[in-house]
């Protein structure tokens, strides 16, 4: 298994699709593949969700590892975890070992808003928000909290980036070019790629185009939890042809 | 949440015709995005909701299912939660606040009531001197010599007709020994009636809508109509009020032999006959979903008297949609 991603069109990437390693998933590994194949995939990631007693990883990559070759399709792994608080720890095992011999990616989600003191129900930001913490301020934690994520993941994929702003009541178009920029320069430093993803619809347009244009990685997403969505785009199909434009493919 | 974005509501039990006819109910809101949870893949409802808002849940009595469901309401970010497995309430009831951690409120009675309901021993004590209740005795603690014959027998504990018969007579109780987890209850004559009831956040009943079961077919009804009847409504709401409800329950009850309503039991759940009482111009998923978003409810919803026949109906789904089991782990 190698973790190349060349320059594949983000339509042919789907790297972010959940099994029944997940404790909520409704398709097996095996029938994730065929749906790759089928929809004609040339990269898929296999990730399933952890928290820090998580202690199946090895099996799961064992799974994975043991899946038959498919000609032109690549295999690639990873876990998703939440960022816990503002400093952008991670919910991931102490042992997981990412890169050889391990999983190929750390998938850094925003499930929850990462508070300085942990992770705050959408609740308890609002009412944050209410009792007047500026927009900005929650939006820069969230943006230095995932920047460190992303350099604690060693090998990182921003999953759903900011699907949290709705539930909070904000939106995007809040964020500054700085929030977007800090983002891109850390995804650039550490490799980190960034999902465009389907079932959240995020990031927005803008997001993608500034991502883009500083040169971060982007690949396709549908957090799929059912092989019948494995791979298959409308929105994010939009923000592909808007990617093309500015010649990043 | 913001007024835009749409409520995420997750429904488990969706195999069941309570998880069916909530997820029926709730989908007629624009202002609702749907998912749905079962511990069979198979599970009918599932394919009701979208590809992607279709999971897999552990059973009800497994050590990992609250672990499990407070993660997945967690991550698909779910607003409001409505479980429809007798087993999983009292489980789901105890870790409310662990489910308000993640953001996802709990739109089911409170842990005190579900567990007078789920006690009906406890129940009838609570009950009796507030309404009609048939004489009732858990089994090791009755003379069998002083009930008149026959008498329901049924488990303390649990829902359903399961394990509910009539004995005939003194000598067939005394055979059934002394289960502390078995109740005695006199048999009452009478027509027996299901009365789906809401209350508010203040336990105010908003609506108690009484059917009667025309046909049972394996404890389901089969065909039933509501019947406009003050006195049964009225049981209903004092029986709400005895134990505390907030949000929906299936009262039962039966007449006695001077055609009084009794209680026999109560159901702290949407029951599966609920699309009756939703056509009768009450529905109930909808506005047990206001309740739980804190939305201010009707002073009191009326409804029609009206008769349903049901059959079972073929869903088609592309066979690529349903993977053979020997490609499921
Ligand atoms: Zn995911
Ligand atoms: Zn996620």
């Amino acid at each position: 298994m190698t973790t190349a991603l060349g320059e594949l069109d983000l339509l042919l990437t789907d790297h972010h699709v959940h099994s029944t390693w997940s404790d909520d998933a409704v398709s097996a590994p095996m029938e994730n593949l065929v749906a790759a194949r089928d929809t004609g995939l040339a990269s898929i990631r296999m990730v399933d969700h952890v928290r820090t007693t998580t202690t199946w990883v090895p099996g799961f990559l064992a799974e994975i590892s043991a899946l038959p070759r498919v000609e032109g399709l690549e295999v690639l792994t990873g876990v998703e975890a939440k960022i816990l608080d503002a400093s952008g720890r991670l919910d991931v095992p102490d042992d997981l070992v990412v890169g050889a011999g391990g999983v190929d990616r750390v998938l850094i989600a925003d499930h929850q808003f990462p508070g300085p003191d942990g992770p705050w129900s959408p609740r308890r930001t609002l009412e944050e928000l209410a009792a007047g913490l500026p927009a900005e301020d929650a939006l820069s934690i969230l943006v230095t909290a995932t920047v460190r994520a992303m350099e604690r993941a060693g090998r990182g994929q921003l999953a759903h980036l900011f699907s949290l702003l709705p539930k909070i009541g904000l939106h995007e178009s809040e964020l500054l070019d700085e929030h977007v920029a800090a983002i891109a320069d850390a995804a650039v430093r550490t490799g980190t790629t960034v999902e465009v993803n389907e079932k959240w619809r995020c990031p927005g347009p803008r997001v993608v185009l500034q991502l883009a244009a500083a040169g971060v990685t982007l690949v396709g997403s549908t957090d799929s939890h059912e092989a019948t969505t494995v791979g298959r785009y409308s929105w994010v199909a939009e923000a592909a042809s808007a990617t093309r434009l500015v010649g990043t493919r | 949440m913001s007024d835009s974005s749409p409520t995420r509501v997750l429904v488990t039990g969706a195999g069941g015709p309570a998880g069916i006819a909530v997820l029926r109910s709730l989908a007629r809101r624009d202002d609702v995005v749907l998912l749905a949870a079962d511990m069979d893949r198979y599970a009918s409802g599932l394919y009701l909701v979208d590809a992607g808002a279709r999971h897999l849940v552990r059973p009800g009595l497994s050590e990992e299912f609250v672990d499990h469901l407070v993660g997945l309401c967690e991550r698909e970010r779910v607003d409001v939660l409505f479980s429809t497995v007798d087993v999983e309430l009292p489980r789901l009831a105890a870790e409310r606040k662990r489910l308000a951690a993640v953001g996802t409120t709990l739109a089911a009675p409170s842990l005190e009531t579900l567990e007078v309901c789920l006690d009906k021993y406890a129940l009838a004590q609570r009950c009796t001197g507030v309404v009609r209740t048939p004489r009732t005795a858990l089994l090791g603690e009755t003379d069998p010599d002083s009930w008149d014959y026959p008498v329901i027998v049924k488990p303390r504990r649990g829902a359903g007709s399961r394990g509910v018969h009539l004995v005939e007579d003194a000598a067939a109780l005394r055979a059934l020994g002394s289960d502390e987890d078995i109740l005695v209850q006199a048999n009452l004559p009478g027509d027996e009636y299901s009365v789906d009831t809401l209350a508010d956040a203040d336990g105010t009943v908003v609506a108690a809508v009484p059917r009667s079961r025309l046909r049972v077919d394996s404890g389901v009804s089969v065909a039933g109509s509501t019947v406009a009847d003050p006195e049964l409504e009225e049981t209903a709401r004092q029986v709400a009020a005895a134990v505390g409800l907030v949000g929906v329950a299936n009262v039962q009850l039966r007449r006695d032999a001077e055609g009084r309503p009794a209680l026999l039991e109560v159901n702290p759940r949407f029951p599966g006959a609920m699309p009756l009482t939703v056509a009768a111009g009450v529905d109930m998923p909808s506005l047990a979903l206001d309740l739980a978003l804190e939305r201010p409810l009707p002073a009191s919803v009326p409804f029609r008297e009206l008769a349903v026949v049901r059959y079972l109906e073929d869903v088609f789904v592309p066979l690529a949609d349903v993977v053979s089991e020997e490609d499921a782990r």
